[in-house]
């Protein structure tokens, strides 16, 4: 057996005993999967967390909150969904490159406008429908006077890959948002002065 | 394309498909916490009474509003998810009060129960590494406890904001430490 796995096995049948002093408040555990606060005390905290049988079972339903939330709006794809990708990825060119075909032959290349109703809208701007997404992974799109926005980049199973609130009319991603190959969308609602919500119909868009 | 979970969802939706919306992002979300849980021993039972918290708790809030359910952010569903489970923990403390400061197991963990003598074996063998691992510097003693208990690296960096190779080197050094006190005590792991 490994030296470090018969260590790990050994530590893991262990009767775990309270440790002593006090247990830290809920609280103190969210700071610590957080890591807020000061080094040298969360190294001393997680100390008794692991060791201690009331704390590590509290200590691991808030870090498994905190790192799912995380990965889910920055990474999240389930394995079982990443296998269908590729079958989505192909299908999903096929009619985009269809469909682009047409709107060059037919058409004006002029992206599609998607107005609210009373005229006030967004209008995305870049990257186009069924386009790829450029290096400098950034979205653009027209929007209203004064209204904020919120940004949601989806994969192909309507997973969110990357979201965000901002004022601003354009969005780059971040370099920790890691995409894998396919088709995602992406979607832009403005949240207007008067407390309305607008949005553009959402945008196919292809990563490499 | 059927990418239709996120705002999508939201377009013309009949008011009694909100509950729907609503149960589609706490299974997920709930999915993805037992996924990250499981290997270091989540009680299930603990994420579900979160997230029927959660459910509680967005109906409440949404009550005369339930159109804006479905336009929740799966960050609004976390956020809520994480204040849940800090009152769940206040409330199983609270319960807990009378009862003494136990000398408890973790479930499944009950070593040196019986007459196996493997299991005695063991026991005898982590109450060692129990002692050596007070004689790891406290700074360390943390992350290597999180390396035995099976946490991954990238699951320490995590949690401390680290980079990998940092909870590495940390970790060579904690694990050295470990191998001397133990090596003290007469004990090569794996020999």
């Amino acid at each position: 057996m490994d030296p470090d796995n018969s260590l790990r096995a050994a530590y893991q049948l262990r009767p775990m005993k309270a440790p002593p002093g006090e247990h830290p408040s809920p609280e103190t555990l969210q700071a610590l999967v957080r890591a807020e606060g000061r080094l040298a005390d969360r190294l001393v905290l997680l100390d008794h967390v692991m060791a201690c049988p009331r704390c590590r079972p509290e200590f691991e339903l808030v870090r498994s909150i905190h790192a799912a939330a995380r990965r889910d709006i920055a990474l999240g794809t389930p394995n079982r969904i990443r296998l269908w990708i590729p079958i989505a990825a192909i299908v999903t060119l096929m009619i985009g490159a269809t469909f682009l075909w047409q709107r060059r032959v037919g058409r004006s290349e002029q992206p599609v406008y998607r107005d609210a109703p009373n005229g006030v809208g967004i209008t995305l701007q870049v990257p186009l429908e069924g386009g790829e997404l450029g290096e400098d992974r950034q979205f653009t799109w027209q929007g209203a006077p004064g209204a904020s926005y919120r940004f949601e980049l989806l994969d192909a199973a309507g997973t969110v890959a990357y979201d965000r609130e901002l004022a601003d009319t354009t969005v780059a991603l971040p370099a920790s948002v890691k995409l894998r190959p396919g088709v995602y969308s992406w979607l832009v609602v403005a949240r207007l002065p008067t407390g309305e919500a607008r949005t553009a119909r959402p945008r196919g868009v292809i990563v490499r | 394309m059927s990418v239709t979970k996120g705002y999508l969802s939201t377009m013309r939706i009949p008011a009694d498909l909100h509950s729907t919306a609503l149960e589609t992002l706490l299974a997920r979300a709930a999915e993805r916490v037992r996924a990250v849980g499981r290997a270091h021993r989540l009680d299930p039972a603990a994420t579900d009474e979160v997230f029927q918290e959660v459910r509680i708790r967005i109906w409440k809030a949404f009550e005369k509003t339930p159109e804006k359910i479905a336009t929740l952010p799966a960050s609004y569903v976390y956020q809520t998810a994480s204040t849940a489970a800090i009152d769940l923990i206040r409330r199983g403390r609270a319960r807990r009060a009378d009862a003494t400061d136990p000398i408890e197991d973790l479930p499944g963990l009950a070593a040196g129960t019986g007459l196996d003598p493997k299991a005695i074996e063991h026991a005898e063998l982590a109450a060692q590494i129990e002692a050596a691992l007070g004689e790891v510097l406290e700074a360390r003693r943390g992350v290597v406890r999180m390396h035995l208990e099976g946490y991954d690296r990238n699951e320490i960096a995590d949690l401390l904001a680290w980079t990998e190779p940092k909870v590495r080197n940390l970790l060579y050094r904690g694990l050295s430490d470990l191998r001397e006190a133990l090596g003290r005590r007469g004990i090569r792991p794996g020999g």
